[in-house]
């Protein structure tokens, strides 16, 4: 290399570009810093206001059962495994949610809520204990939806306080349950049954108890076999 | 320096910071998927997963972006070749220890099925990304950049 070579020279007089791109650097990680206060102090917004809400058949603290909702005697019933904080979650709730809510609206099918929390070992299960106080209080299915429509909120537990609220259940119950994690047990037992079914992946659903395969896990998919039997 | 020694470095730049910024763009969005990658690999301690999955994309876009338009291009090459080694080693890991995941680099990440990882083609793609880092380290000046630098080195 002769003198031109770029490892001898020296910046002079100005601010090293190298301090410059630090900051720049430093000033990315303080956005990230923004966006996530701004994840955890958004406001929230119920998803849509007015929406029917099926009525709560098995609430949640029944060790080993899931949480099912819609009207008794539908001939089908379809199971859910879901994490709050598992986007392939969120996805198959944005493809299938609108179809599932009809069939429990329209009396087709029962929806059983089986929350798991291995996503996220922290939040995962303090928003599967917010879902079950929600159910316990009669809202299972628009709480859900809810949580899955704002997939990027953190969903502090502030937030899960004006989302009960809003929702019109954020009684001094529902918060209670928020800050003891009362349901920490039930859903011990819930991810037991989970495991001992051999679930091991969310979303997982079954239709009246036979899986759907992992590439019919689509609004498509899932009407075809909920179709197969109620017709 | 042979003449074409800043074009070779444009397309570097370009390459290097087009998929540091796409990768970064991909994730940032969301942010719980990006955590979820890395926690898939199971290297971190829980408490430093999700700060890391939040944190990494902002740092992707901004090499990135320094990177395209030409600032600062031998710092902003040394971090985006710090990045890629780290990346090699963690996808390197993974692969070793028998993971099955993906390795979240442009979004998605977590769990595939065992026989659908691509360990072999993100190694080889992270080293190719290394090796670009590397030849901007040692050739800074480059075409069409903002800023041409080190100071007193002109593009001729």
């Amino acid at each position: 290399m002769s003198t031109t070579n770029p490892l001898l020279q020296k910046p002079k007089r100005r601010i090293s570009t190298g301090i410059v791109v630090v900051i720049v650097l430093v000033l990315a990680l303080a956005a990230g810093v923004g966006v996530q206060y701004y994840r955890g102090h958004s406001k929230v917004e119920v998803s849509s206001p007015g929406q029917t809400e099926p009525a709560v058949i098995t609430g949640p603290g029944t060790s080993g059962k899931g949480v099912t909702v819609g009207k008794a005697g539908a001939k089908v019933n379809i199971e859910l495994y879901l994490d709050f904080r598992c986007p392939h979650c969120a996805e198959f709730e944005k493809d299938s949610g609108a179809t599932i809510d009809k069939l429990v609206e329209d009396g087709t099918a029962t929806l059983t809520y089986w929350p798991l929390k291995f996503v996220n070992p922290d939040a995962s299960a303090r928003l599967a204990n917010a879902f079950a106080a929600a159910a316990a209080n009669g809202k299972a299915l628009s709480f859900a939806d809810n949580l899955y429509a704002d997939f990027s909120k953190s969903w502090t537990s502030g937030q899960l306080t004006d989302l009960g609220t809003q929702l019109g259940i954020g009684d001094a119950k529902y918060q209670q349950a928020l800050q003891d994690n009362t349901y920490g047990d039930w859903l011990d037992s819930v991810s037991k049954a989970a495991d001992d079914r051999g679930v091991t992946e969310t979303p997982t659903v079954y239709v009246n108890g036979k899986q759907l395969p992992t590439d019919q896990l689509t609004a498509d998919g899932l009407q075809k076999a909920v179709d197969a039997i109620a017709s | 320096m042979k003449f074409w020694f800043p074009w070779v470095s444009l397309i570097a730049r370009l390459v290097l910071g087009g998929v540091m910024l796409v990768a970064g763009a991909l994730k940032v969005t969301d942010p719980e998927t990006a955590a979820q990658a890395v926690r898939a690999y199971d290297l971190l301690p829980s408490a430093l997963v999700a700060p890391i999955g939040w944190g990494l994309p902002f740092l992707e876009i901004a090499i990135g972006l320094l990177l395209v338009v030409g600032f600062g291009v031998r710092a902003t090459a040394a971090a985006a070749g710090v990045f890629m080694i780290v990346f090699i080693a963690a996808v390197s890991s993974a692969w070793a220890r028998g993971l099955s995941i993906d390795c979240g680099c442009f979004g998605g990440g977590g769990q595939v099925a065992p026989g659908q990882t691509k360990y072999l083609q993100e190694i080889l793609r992270d080293i190719g990304l290394l090796v670009l880092a590397g030849w901007l380290w040692l050739n800074p000046v480059s075409k069409f950049a903002v800023v041409s630098e080190p100071q007193g080195v002109t593009a001729s």
